[in-house]
């Protein structure tokens, strides 16, 4: 745990989440079993003791922590308490899980459906201290390939940016290091539509396009990756000017049935050749993109 | 032993859930996770029927070759269907009576299972014993998340 204070004051008449959050709470006047306010507390720091109260005698125990600890520190590891009073950099080093059913937090789900075990579930496991191991079997994407739009896209990262550089895309050195949109399309499938590296092309799926000069890489011949860190943010405006590269417009609406993250990893596409090349594709030549 | 009427009536039951899926899929398809988890459904219905393939031979049941992940049995269902169900209040009492109905056909797949395994361990067939039990624990599967996705929607339904 860390801890971010709070770095500069809301703008005019702005107010920061958590005070809109208690104005919320306190206009509904949500009470507990005694009729006094529910919401005890004012300020991040009194909500974060409240908060640690809960967490007594659980897994997560924070209970050891304060906002004085952790200033002096570079973190603190829960579970932190009378037992670990310094944190604890490892967990179940004793080989003992939290798998009691009367102890556990929640009663698991099945990974390909996301049906909630129920606590008989549980129960018959008698897991009792054990690790639960699972295993999914593999489920085809929800797009396969088909004869409109014949490869697969995914997407995914490089090394210097982290989701769409709303932080990253601020480091100098690190938005150097990889600047702009890029594709990768395996020398297979460039030379199927004559691409060369650096042209630009477009890859389509049902759902929209993107264009980006063609990184000719290792990747796997059917297949074509895309970097999902290239949004408009930084061109002030929220969609594009004709040159669209958020990778993410490409896939299906779709979620894990456990976590509920959405997937936005895999579409069907098809490619084609819009431009020559000015040079070779923007992308790293270290990490991931490198041939 | 007359397992070849066992092994019919559960091909029957693992197609018509085949179909029901993908009707119901389709249908209300805006519910993004229904569509998605519908179809991974229907396609492990396909499995268990080719999973049968070989009792069915065994036992000289008759054996309908039904590609339910065919193109062309989804278009059909597509046209069938005559395109989702929108947004409102309605809907979302649609959905709960379609998710009860989708619950029967596909405990009445299950139940196929529970007797397939115990017309197995009567015919001392092993090898089917063992096709029976994996693929009876996935139709278990089916009926909780069926079971979850009620629990979800009720509240939301009933309490607007």
């Amino acid at each position: 745990m860390h801890l971010s204070e709070q770095a500069v004051d809301p703008p005019g008449e702005a107010r920061t989440d958590m005070q809109i959050f208690l104005d919320y709470a306190r206009r509904l006047n949500l009470t507990d079993k005694d009729g006094a306010p529910l919401l005890k507390w004012d300020t991040p720091e009194e909500c974060f003791e409240a908060f640690k109260q809960i967490t007594r005698g659980r897994p997560c125990d924070y209970t050891g922590i304060t906002y004085e600890r952790l200033r002096g520190s570079g973190g603190i590891q829960w579970p932190c308490n009378e037992n670990s009073p310094d944190g604890a950099e490892r967990l179940f080093t004793d080989h003992h899980f939290h798998t009691e059913t009367a102890y556990t937090e929640d009663y698991g789900h099945d990974l390909v459906t996301g049906a909630a075990f129920e606590r008989k579930d549980h129960a018959d496991m008698n897991a009792a201290g054990r690790a639960i191991f699972k295993a999914a079997e593999y489920i085809e994407p929800n797009e396969p390939p088909n004869d409109d739009f014949p490869l697969l896209l995914t997407t995914g990262r490089t090394a210097y940016h982290f989701h769409t550089r709303t932080k990253t895309g601020r480091a100098p050195q690190l938005e150097a290091a990889a600047p702009s949109m890029w594709l990768e399309v395996s020398d297979a499938d460039a030379a199927r539509i004559d691409v060369q590296e650096g042209d630009i092309v477009r890859v389509e799926s049902a759902r929209g396009w993107i264009e980006a000069p063609a990184r000719i890489t290792g990747v796997r011949e059917g297949h074509v990756f895309a970097p999902f860190h290239y949004g408009y943010w930084d061109h002030k405006q929220a969609g594009p000017d004709g040159h669209a590269t958020a990778a993410n417009e490409l896939t299906m609406t779709a979620w894990d049935p456990v976590s509920k993250q959405p997937t936005v990893k895999a579409a069907a596409v098809r490619l084609t050749k819009v431009a020559p090349a000015n040079g070779p594709a923007p992308a790293p030549t270290t990490t991931a993109s490198a041939t | 032993m007359k397992v070849a009427p066992v092994l019919e009536e559960l091909q029957d039951a693992e197609r018509e859930l085949a179909q029901h899926l993908l009707r119901f899929g389709e249908r209300h398809a805006l519910e993004q996770d229904l569509y998605h988890t519908s179809h991974t459904l229907a396609r492990q219905c396909e499995q268990h029927l080719r999973a049968l393939e070989p009792f069915a031979e065994r036992y000289s049941a008759h054996v309908e070759h039904a590609d339910t992940n065919s193109p062309g049995l989804l278009e059909r269902m597509r046209r069938a269907t005559g395109g989702a169900l929108g947004r409102s209040e309605a809907a979302g009492k649609v959905l709960l009576r379609d998710l009860r109905d989708l619950y029967l056909s596909i405990q009445a797949a299950e139940l196929m299972w529970v007797i397939l395994v115990q017309v197995s361990q009567a015919a001392r067939d092993g090898e089917m014993l063992q096709a029976a039990i994996s693929c009876h624990e996935a139709a278990e599967m089916r009926g909780k998340w069926l079971r979850t996705r009620i629990k979800e929607s009720a509240p939301q339904v009933y309490s607007a």
